[in-house]
């Protein structure tokens, strides 16, 4: 990590409630900076994974987060603030460390289901690897892993874990199913998006949810066979046993990883059988022949975006609406870290493939702004809501054939729009007016059209006016769409 | 895996025919003694892994 040294002023800022569920340490976090008390449940663990080799490579290739522990005087420095000391009192602290800080946090609910699966790879890749060194992960939650742009990282460090040799069983497995695999297993089979499971039930699908539901017969298949049939079937049969938990180890350590690795085997094939392949969207062909625009026309919307990003380089850009994600890339390219935004999770999922397949710098995430993710978890205060992730941290946000739908679909007054657009951007916004002569406007109106006779491009302007200048206009030629570059006036 | 645990796993599954569908069941059970049954049958080919391996060489060549 090529952060500062620590000092002083981390204050009052420090929300201890990101990880309490593990003992063996705690999260805090202050400003931009991330760091991690280990506690003395936890040193174990701690030694496990600042000695494996394997944790160094995947930190090497960003797969695992960067971490340094904090030597002795910026630990001292740290513990002056009282809610740190207090923390480090309650997990009987051994040890300070700081960790590599994710530009933007997401959560499980708020990933295309592409996304889920590559998370779901990252855990089993870890375990095949650690337990080179007989080493594995003590859970199997996508909890442990957020994207920095499209590429997932492993943040539990204190889930590493020193396997006894001759243990075969991998304890973790039910929950990388009911938190990886049935999510993914709900929505290909049931369209169940990952919002609507991982929303309501923080700890995923449980098999018996799914089987009653798809019957037995789908039920024969693989994976689901072996990740929903079985599980729920056996577990009706079996009383309250006890001696299930009890270690069950075999008499040769190269049979017990042999047999444990073949679970590693089997839960890599049903995820990747569980994962989305092809899937159409209503947005999706959006950019190829359903859009309001001609060839022309587009090629002049890309140019004043373009030009935009060329003269003003903002470092992080919000796409908000990001469909195919045409301007998102154009914003990468051009060297800007991107959080691209859309409902519609076939469409986030391919700019996801694509971001990942490019390297390119775009954290794609299912979110429809007019219902934002909320502040959830215990107290609602485990994961913040994405408004309050996302508000003031971009120096663009990108608001293209987007107004209208919130205008028209939603029923959100303009001045409201234009204010949130005001609190998501410190610098500059790029807003596409569609007007009501439009004929997506029209659709999207069904005849309603008496609603908007007050909006005009003026109007629409002196909204605009009160929080931003106007830098830019562009007419799209025959088009009843208007470009315009904003900037935030200080408030 | 023991052979006994697999005794006991397989007296429990052919005649724990009680239903306790209202009793609290701890979700992951019926998954750990999938994964068990599945672990004392592979475990059980690990001697035989040598010859599977030569199989897979001679068909690949």
């Amino acid at each position: 990590v090529s952060s500062p040294p620590l000092i002083t002023p981390i204050g009052d800022t420090f929300p201890t409630q990101a990880s309490f569920r593990d003992p063996a340490g705690a999260v805090l976090i202050a400003g931009d900076r991330v760091f991690r008390i280990v506690g003395a449940a936890g040193r174990d663990s701690w030694a496990a994974f600042s000695t494996s080799r394997g944790i160094r490579e995947f930190e090497a290739t960003g797969k695992v987060i960067a971490t340094r522990p904090l030597d002795d005087a910026a630990a001292a420095v740290a513990r002056a603030t009282p809610a740190v000391d207090e923390a480090y009192r309650a997990v009987d602290g051994q040890l300070l460390i700081e960790h590599e800080h994710i530009g933007f946090p997401s959560y499980p609910y708020e990933w295309a289901p592409e996304m889920l699966g590559a998370a779901g790879m990252l855990t089993l890749e870890m375990n095949h690897r650690l337990l080179d060194e007989g080493c594995g992960l003590k859970d199997a939650t996508p909890y442990n892993i957020m994207f920095r742009g499209a590429a997932p990282v492993f943040l539990d460090v204190l889930s590493c874990e020193r396997r006894v040799p001759t243990d075969p069983l991998w304890l973790a497995e039910a929950q990388f199913q009911r938190t990886f695999v049935l999510p993914l297993l709900a929505h290909r089979h049931l369209g169940i998006g990952l919002h609507q499971t991982f929303l309501t039930h923080r700890d995923g699908v449980e098999p018996d949810e799914l089987y009653r539901v798809l019957g037995w017969r789908r039920c024969l298949r693989p994976p689901l066979f072996g990740c929903v049939m079985m599980p729920t079937l056996l577990s009706r049969k079996a009383a309250a046993t006890t001696t299930l938990y009890e270690r069950h180890t075999m008499s040769n350590a190269e049979k017990a990883s042999f047999v444990l690795r073949a679970s590693y085997e089997r839960a890599g094939r049903a995820l990747r059988r569980a994962s989305p392949q092809g899937r159409a969207s209503q947005w999706a062909g959006y950019m190829h022949g359903t859009n309001n625009y001609r060839p022309d026309q587009f090629a002049q919307k890309e140019q004043f975006v373009d030009a935009a990003l060329a003269s003003h380089t903002p470092r992080r850009v919000l796409d908000i609406g990001c469909n195919t994600g045409h301007f998102s890339l154009l914003a990468a390219r051009r060297g800007a870290s991107v959080v691209a935004i859309d409902y519609d999770d076939v469409v986030v999922g391919q700019v996801w493939t694509r971001a990942q397949a490019e390297g390119l710098d775009i954290l794609p995430l299912v979110v429809d702004l007019s219902r934002p993710t909320p502040p959830t978890g215990w107290r609602n205060r485990e994961a913040s809501s994405f408004l309050d992730r996302a508000a003031g941290r971009f120096d663009l946000v990108l608001m293209l054939a987007v107004v209208h739908h919130l205008l028209v679909t939603e029923r959100v007054p303009l001045d409201d729009i234009v204010t949130l657009a005001s609190e998501l951007s410190r610098n500059l916004v790029i807003v596409e007016f569609v007007s009501p002569e439009d004929s997506m406007f029209k659709t999207l109106a069904r005849g309603r059209d008496a609603l908007y006779q007050g909006l005009t491009r003026e109007a629409f302007e002196l909204a605009c006016q009160r929080r931003f200048d106007i830098l830019r206009t562009e007419h799209t030629d025959g088009t009843h769409r208007w470009l315009y570059l904003l900037q935030r006036r200080a408030a | 895996v023991r052979h006994s645990d697999v005794v006991v796993l397989a007296i429990i599954l052919t005649l724990g025919t009680v239903s306790n569908a209202e009793a609290y069941m701890d979700p992951g059970t019926g998954a750990l003694i999938w994964q068990t049954l599945l672990a004392a049958g592979i475990g059980a080919t690990f001697y035989f892994r040598r010859v599977f391996r030569w199989f897979k060489r001679d068909n690949s060549g």
